[in-house]
């Protein structure tokens, strides 16, 4: 295990942006993902030693925990609460100006897949995971995690305008 | 000619996910602490090196405390020679062999004697 290894604010500057992205997939309030996310580093963190993949394992850890807080029965009346809401939600990714429509764009696309088409969108592009990788976060096998992938892509480019893509 | 998944994919990436806030962090800091810095070997090396050597003069003999030297005796006045005199010869001879060891650099050692008031 290397220096790097040991520092945890490393991992969170590096994965924290697809953490809180594949967190809030499963729990749409900004905060609450937030606190799904801190639960999940900190057993990621004190288990890691005992993952065959530590990166794998820490994205499999805010899945984990984002499921354990959908089904908790205190949350679900939030989650209802949250749903009649009207939508201003924050947005998932950063943007300029300039960018607003694509990022609207790319989010509507995003809310339309599978959940499980979803997820692995997300760990491919923005977290940066291998198909093995993805394959051991969600317990699926490798070629399970590529068909999904690219499965979600032929959904995802109707819906994405020429020029984003062009 | 590029792959559409692959141009697709790139202009997906170039979107960047929200950063989780600085609280998230801070929370983790409570949590998790202060990243571990061990520090370096030589560094532990060197600290037991010190406290063996700190043991091993613990266990040498003390040193001995300085001696205490032997005050030199004032030289006798009159009137204990007269003293001396009036008690007897051998008081006199002692009185006498005192001075002489004295004169001759031999420390005297303060010995306790009959005439310890001043007769002057």
């Amino acid at each position: 295990m290397t220096d790097g290894d040991t520092d945890w604010r490393r991992w969170l500057d590096r994965d924290g942006p697809a953490l809180l992205l594949l967190a809030r997939q499963y729990v749409p309030d900004r905060a609450d993902a937030e606190d799904v996310v801190q639960e999940a580093f900190v057993r990621f963190w004190r288990a890691r030693g005992r993952a065959a993949d530590a990166r794998a394992y820490l994205f499999a850890c805010v899945r984990r925990c984002a499921l354990e807080w959908l089904r908790g029965t205190r949350r679900r009346d939030r989650r209802e609460e949250a749903v009649a809401r009207p939508d201003v939600a924050d947005p998932l990714f950063e943007t300029r100006l300039v960018q607003e429509d694509r990022r609207r764009q790319v989010e509507a696309a995003l809310a339309r897949l599978p959940a499980e088409q979803r997820e692995v969108v997300i760990l491919k592009v923005w977290g940066g995971l291998t198909f093995p990788e993805i394959a051991a976060a969600l317990d699926v096998p490798a070629n399970t995690a590529a068909s999904r992938y690219r499965y979600a892509l032929d959904r995802l480019r109707p819906h994405l305008s020429e020029e984003l893509i062009a | 000619m590029t792959d559409p998944i692959d141009r697709l994919e790139a202009e997906l990436a170039r979107l960047r996910p929200v950063k989780p806030s600085t609280a998230l962090a801070a929370r983790l800091e409570v949590r998790l602490g202060r990243p571990a810095r061990r520090p370096p070997r030589w560094l532990a090396a060197a600290a037991l090196a010190a406290g063996v050597a700190l043991v091993v003069l613990a266990w040498r003999d003390p040193v001995p405390p300085p001696a205490v030297a032997a005050r030199p005796l004032p030289p006798p006045s009159v009137a204990a020679y007269r003293a001396a005199l009036l008690e007897s010869p051998e008081a006199l001879d002692a009185l006498l062999d005192r001075q002489a060891a004295r004169d001759s650099g031999e420390p005297a050692v303060d010995m306790p004697t009959c005439f310890s008031h001043n007769l002057d």
